[in-house]
């Protein structure tokens, strides 16, 4: 089922606007990824499409049929929350049959049912067991099985992953993944872990100030965002932002001058700045910055450096070069993870030379 | 003997007193019912009768139709409980889960009548029965105890310590809001609802200033009004009293019993596990 959202706003108590004229596509049979900081929108959306919330403006379709004023039993949606919602008094069995008993099916059609899905999500042997008695991640495979009895037209998670342990939520991850790929059904995950998103997703919309700011792959949110709260939002650690100002000349011979003129801050990952005589594909510029401190946790290095007066962060600058114990570091930067952004933070130029297009 | 002991030893003594404090008139009550009336009277008071008069239970029984008091006591409590548990399950959904406009002010208001003390209600709510003449009858025992706003906002509490998540979950695989009330929400809060049921119940039989105004022949009188046979311008018979007591507090002996552990479960927490 492909989702579309058209001019889609909601404001609650006719005051504060939450969504602002919100315009996208959920591809059919994809995971989709919901990702932004907390009350950047992201579960209001999640929402809007289960239809718990309606828009206060603009139409939300399901492929071509206009499903705006729909609850959500009509839309025959599945949702996973992040407290589980089992029912506490009902069984395993009966939990995961209860939509099917909602929708007046068979108890023996009910049975193979939530039995295909008990195998599907492995907890074939808890169905007699209350939820009280499962561990987390037990209970989120009992909601998951939950939401897909209905067989739904579209699958919501709404922070599924957040009440568990660093472990288990890896595991967890990738079980979702599986499942999602096994069943065909589309999804549309809501979470503020981009880590997580990255892993899971095909496709990821960023959201902040309840306004997309960048919908795409996971991989081209990474390699080309679209603006500067995008750059800081994705990537760990954070990418380092250094006024342009003073380092405009350096960069005159080979940013075009239309560009360079906007241009305010530098953007650059950690990881894209690395010793100078590295044998890398180089940006044509060398600089120089004193050292703060050099520290290594097993494979990676961060090494902290002051340039043009801004504490800045390089993780991959190699072990041996900061066992010289110099003062100074003479770097470069890679032509991957480097960007510019004009005043607005929108970014204009990358250094791996494609043109800035924000497309899907 | 170590700190640790000692201070349990005092624990258990402070708890020991107490029970011993809150036995004391039930054990009285029971001695006295088993005195003659002679000793009943004795001042210093006797202790353990001479000969255990077990007649008393008998003869308090017949003094008065007791009977009729214990069919209208019964009727009285189970339609006052189960009339209450439906207005307060209904009224704490609606201030728990539903939105509707006014819902803080009326809130406010309902809270309020918490606060004005139960005696100043007795004269405004005679008034209003004896205008639609219902004085000495059922409607009269029966209507005011039809609603009890500390019952609600006892059971709202648990009703919204029940998460959002399970209405939504609920809604989305087909439960309508009447479903969720009577399959959902009403087991999970099972046992502030009982809890609530047996106060109602204790409440009700124990009820003795409303019952005594409102009725006005023995028709209608409940068992706590009943007792006020024992007294009449000659004086107190006391061992009948206390005979016809110790019966009329054995129903609630076992209410109390059967329904303990629901009792002090509902009191203590939420009610919701898992």
């Amino acid at each position: 089922m492909k989702v579309r959202f058209e001019n889609v706003s909601l404001n609650y108590d006719k005051q504060k606007e939450v969504l602002h004229n919100l315009n996208f596509e959920i591809p059919n049979g994809k995971l989709t990824c919901l990702l932004g900081p907390s009350g950047c929108g992201k579960s209001t959306t999640l929402n809007l499409i289960s239809g718990l919330l309606l828009p206060s403006a603009g139409k939300i379709y399901f492929d071509k049929q206009d499903v705006t004023k729909k609850d959500a039993l009509d839309r025959r949606v599945g949702m996973v929350f992040q407290n589980y919602a089992l029912y506490p008094h009902m069984t395993v069995l009966e939990n995961i049959c209860f939509p099917l008993k909602m929708a007046k099916v068979k108890k023996k059609d009910q049975l193979k049912r939530a039995q295909e899905l008990a195998k599907l999500v492995h907890i074939s042997n808890e169905l007699d067991k209350h939820p009280g008695e499962l561990s987390g991640g037990q209970q989120q495979r009992v909601a998951i099985a939950r939401s897909l009895a209905k067989s739904p037209s579209i699958l919501l998670l709404d922070e599924p992953l957040s009440n568990l342990d660093a472990r288990l939520r890896v595991e967890m991850r990738d079980e979702i993944r599986k499942i999602q790929v096994a069943t065909g059904v589309t999804t549309v995950f809501v979470t503020h872990d981009q880590d997580e998103a990255m892993h899971i997703a095909d496709k990821i919309m960023i959201l902040d100030t309840g306004e997309v700011q960048q919908y795409t792959t996971p991989n081209k949110i990474y390699d080309r965002p679209s603006n500067l709260f995008v750059a800081k939002f994705i990537g760990n650690p954070e990418v380092n932002v250094i006024p342009l100002a003073d380092l405009k000349s350096e960069f005159a011979s080979f940013i075009p001058n239309d560009i360079l003129k906007n241009a305010v801050s530098l953007i650059v990952r950690p990881e894209s700045i690395v010793s100078a005589d590295s044998t890398q594909k180089l940006l044509p510029v060398n600089f120089q910055g004193k050292l703060l401190s050099a520290s290594r946790f097993g494979k990676e290095t961060a090494v902290r450096m002051n340039f043009q007066g801004e504490t800045i962060l390089a993780t991959a600058i190699l072990q041996e070069k900061l066992e010289q114990k110099s003062e100074s570091i003479h770097f470069r930067l890679k032509t991957t993870g480097v960007f510019l952004s004009d005043q607005a933070g929108k970014i204009i130029w990358s250094a791996d030379g494609e043109r800035i297009v924000n497309d899907d | 003997m170590d700190k640790q002991k000692i201070s349990r030893l005092l624990e258990y003594l402070i708890l020991i007193f107490g029970g011993i404090l809150m036995l004391i008139p039930f054990l009285w009550m029971l001695d006295t019912a088993l005195k003659s009336g002679s000793e009943a009277m004795t001042i210093p008071p006797v202790i353990i009768p001479k000969k255990l008069q077990w007649m008393n239970f008998v003869l308090a029984w017949h003094a008065a139709p007791f009977l009729r008091y214990f069919i209208n006591s019964v009727i009285v409590t189970v339609i006052t409980t189960c009339g209450q548990l439906l207005t307060t399950i209904l009224a704490a959904y609606a201030f728990a889960k539903l939105e509707f406009y006014g819902k803080k002010i009326v809130f406010m208001i309902c809270l309020t009548t918490m606060m004005v003390p139960g005696e100043m209600l007795i004269i405004p709510n005679f008034i209003t029965l004896s205008k639609f003449h219902m004085i000495n009858t059922y409607y009269a025992l029966i209507i005011p105890w039809l609603a009890s706003f500390f019952a609600v906002f006892t059971l709202r509490q648990t009703f919204m310590s029940i998460p959002d998540e399970i209405y939504y979950s609920a809604k989305i695989d087909g439960a309508g809001d009447w479903y969720f009330l009577w399959h959902m929400l009403v087991p999970l809060a099972k046992p502030t609802i009982i809890a609530l049921a047996a106060l109602e119940i204790i409440n009700s039989w124990n009820s003795f200033m409303w019952p005594l105004i409102v009725t006005n022949s023995d028709k209608m009188r409940t068992l706590p009004v009943g007792l006020s046979n024992f007294t009449t311008d000659a004086g107190t018979q006391f061992q009948l009293l206390m005979a016809a007591s110790t019966i009329i507090i054995i129903p609630m002996l076992l209410v109390y019993i059967f329904l303990q552990k629901y009792i002090i479960a509902g009191v203590s927490r939420s009610g919701l596990k898992g």
